[in-house]
């Protein structure tokens, strides 16, 4: 899948909601478990200027194409947090500034750490890490699209459902650039394959498990996830991250599901 | 912005860690509105007129979700580049538009070196630095497409300048997160202040090159940087004024990145021959004294910086 990097940046812009009467949310408010579900994807979201202070350890953001991505995504991942703000707050659930602070204060060592870890091994594995990089970015928004569609489905909601439907909309091009940057890296070498693929076998988790407790990961991924359907949903995504160069056969999703004890 | 420095104290402090930007601070709060001695459109204030407004934070407390949500994207449907095709830049302003468009560019670097320190803790500030880099972005992008319709290389090809004293920006991220690390959330008020002095610098360039152009495109982009960049100087200020008054160490490790940083930020890297020229038209001559004087004034109004002001003058045109 190609990507036209000119044609991203002339369209990106931050998720609207202004034309949803989020005032539905009075009448038809959400279950518990679906607020649960989105407030750790609000907290993702939030969270992914973290991510990519990850990303831009390795020089990759030199690259003109790989910068000007890394701006509109960060940008739009911080909108997806304010529009699922805005529908907690309408159940008296307050996501602002001081309590992600005090979530990313909570990290303590251990995301101090993380960037000098990073630096460390993208200089010790070379450029090459960037397509670990790229193939862990790849599986997240991937993994996102789905949840997000798949929430979507579930709840059936004249408000949360569009809502959810855009920022899927969004994903969907973050996985276009992500997939084709993979792909690029992973075809060009072989040191890249057999590193992004002990690292996605030995080190990927759902997209959240960093900031979350194992409970709620859980909780999400289970109530996402569980059934026929769900299972489906899992087996898809494998066969996409699987269909990476030098991935192949990983079930790296699967396992983590089963891993949790989400039912099939 | 710079990276944080170390908790070292800068020489000539006393006992108790104070110099004398300390013993002569008064603490007040400021606004750089006019950043450049030409007013090119309706956006910039007329003539080289310093308006400083004096208010507390709280009064008009920065609404980052307004910015983010008010971010400028593209400037391309602004800017007249067929107006080059009858009349072309010279090929000082040119090189010019290259060094600009090199340090805007760099905005992701810069990123990266706050992020990797305790300031991608604070949500509200990495709120408004998510929209800062987009808003960076399309200026960058703005410059090229100048340099393009002239085909003018973007890149910038020599040797950098090397001074001991800029050694610290030459960090890579291992470096500055672990001793951001040591340094903690006093980093933050660093990279406000630095960032701040640095967008002094780089609209007194963009005045530079619109004096120098004299183009009406040129005008045009230089009142879109002076909008833009009002916003980005209104969090900034708030966050360095507010977090200088409230710690001596934040101002201690603010005073050695200014007195350390290679300027605009991004200078670093920039080859030699270059950042000469984009000093030369920023600071020299009569226009570029006027401009020194304002950037001087701005950073002695922050608080503790009195002294660090005028040394950081004297090296923006050594």
């Amino acid at each position: 899948m190609a990507f036209d990097i000119d044609r991203y940046t002339k369209q990106s812009e931050g998720v609207e909601w202004g034309d949803l009467d989020l005032d539905v949310f009075d009448e038809q408010p959400l279950d518990e478990p679906t607020l649960r579900t989105l407030r750790y994807m609000c907290d993702v979201e939030y969270h992914t200027v973290c991510y990519l202070r990850d990303l831009l350890t390795t020089p990759s953001h030199k690259e003109p194409e790989v910068g000007a991505f890394m701006t509109m995504w960060n940008r739009e991942e911080f909108w997806h947090g304010e529009a699922l703000a805005a529908v907690l707050a309408k159940h008296d659930i307050t996501v602002d500034y001081d309590v992600l602070k005090a979530r990313r204060v909570k990290l303590g060592w251990k995301d101090r750490l993380d960037p000098i870890k990073q630096s460390l091994l993208g200089n010790v594995v070379g450029h090459d890490f960037v397509a670990v990089h790229m193939t862990y970015g790849a599986a997240n928004e991937y993994s996102a699209n789905a949840a997000y569609h798949r929430l979507a489905k579930m709840v059936t909601h004249p408000v949360l459902t569009p809502l959810l439907k855009r920022i899927a909309i969004q994903e969907s091009k973050h996985i276009a650039f992500y997939a084709t940057q993979a792909r690029k890296r992973l075809e060009a070498s072989k040191k890249a394959r057999v590193i992004t693929r002990f690292v996605m076998s030995k080190v990927w988790q759902p997209v959240g498990s960093g900031i979350n407790s194992d409970d709620e990961v859980t909780h999400v991924m289970t109530h996402l996830f569980r059934g026929p359907d769900g299972r489906k949903i899992i087996r898809d995504l494998d066969t996409k991250i699987s269909a990476l160069p030098g991935l192949e056969g990983l079930q790296i999703v699967e396992k983590a599901m089963d891993a949790r004890g989400v039912p099939a | 912005m710079t990276s944080g420095g170390e908790g070292t104290r800068e020489g000539g402090s006393d006992a108790g860690g104070r110099t004398g930007d300390e013993r002569t601070h008064a603490p007040h709060h400021i606004r750089g509105d006019a950043r450049r001695g030409a007013a090119p459109t309706g956006h910039a204030h007329a003539g080289i007129v310093e308006t400083m407004s004096r208010t507390t934070a709280p009064e008009r407390a920065f609404d980052v979700r307004a910015f983010a949500r008010d971010a400028r994207g593209s400037h391309r449907d602004a800017l007249d580049l067929a107006a080059f095709v009858d009349a072309p830049l010279d090929d000082v302003s040119l090189r010019l538009v290259a060094v600009l468009h090199h340090v805007e560019a760099a905005t992701m670097g810069r990123l990266r070196d706050m992020l990797v320190t305790a300031t991608h803790k604070d949500a509200r500030v990495t709120a408004f630095l998510v929209t800062w880099a987009y808003e960076r972005f399309w200026i960058a992008d703005a410059l090229r497409a100048i340099l393009d319709a002239h085909d003018h290389p973007t890149e910038l090809h020599g040797r950098a300048r090397f001074r001991p004293r800029e050694l610290a920006e030459r960090r890579g991220p291992v470096r500055r997160a672990i001793i951001a690390n040591l340094t903690g959330t006093d980093v933050i008020a660093v990279h406000a202040s630095t960032g701040l002095v640095d967008e002094w610098i780089i609209g007194e360039a963009f005045g530079a090159l619109a004096r120098h152009a004299r183009h009406a495109t040129i005008d045009v982009l230089a009142g879109i940087v002076d909008d833009v960049q009002s916003r980005h100087l209104d969090f900034l200020g708030q966050e360095a004024e507010r977090r200088l008054a409230e710690s001596a160490r934040a101002r201690r490790l603010s005073r050695r990145a200014i007195l350390g940083g290679a300027w605009p930020i991004g200078a670093i890297h920039v080859p030699a021959r270059a950042r000469h020229l984009l000093e030369r038209l920023t600071f020299a001559g009569a226009q570029g004294r006027l401009a020194l004087e304002r950037v001087r004034d701005r950073v002695a109004a922050l608080p503790g910086m009195d002294a660090t002001a005028d040394r950081l003058a004297a090296r923006l045109v050594a």
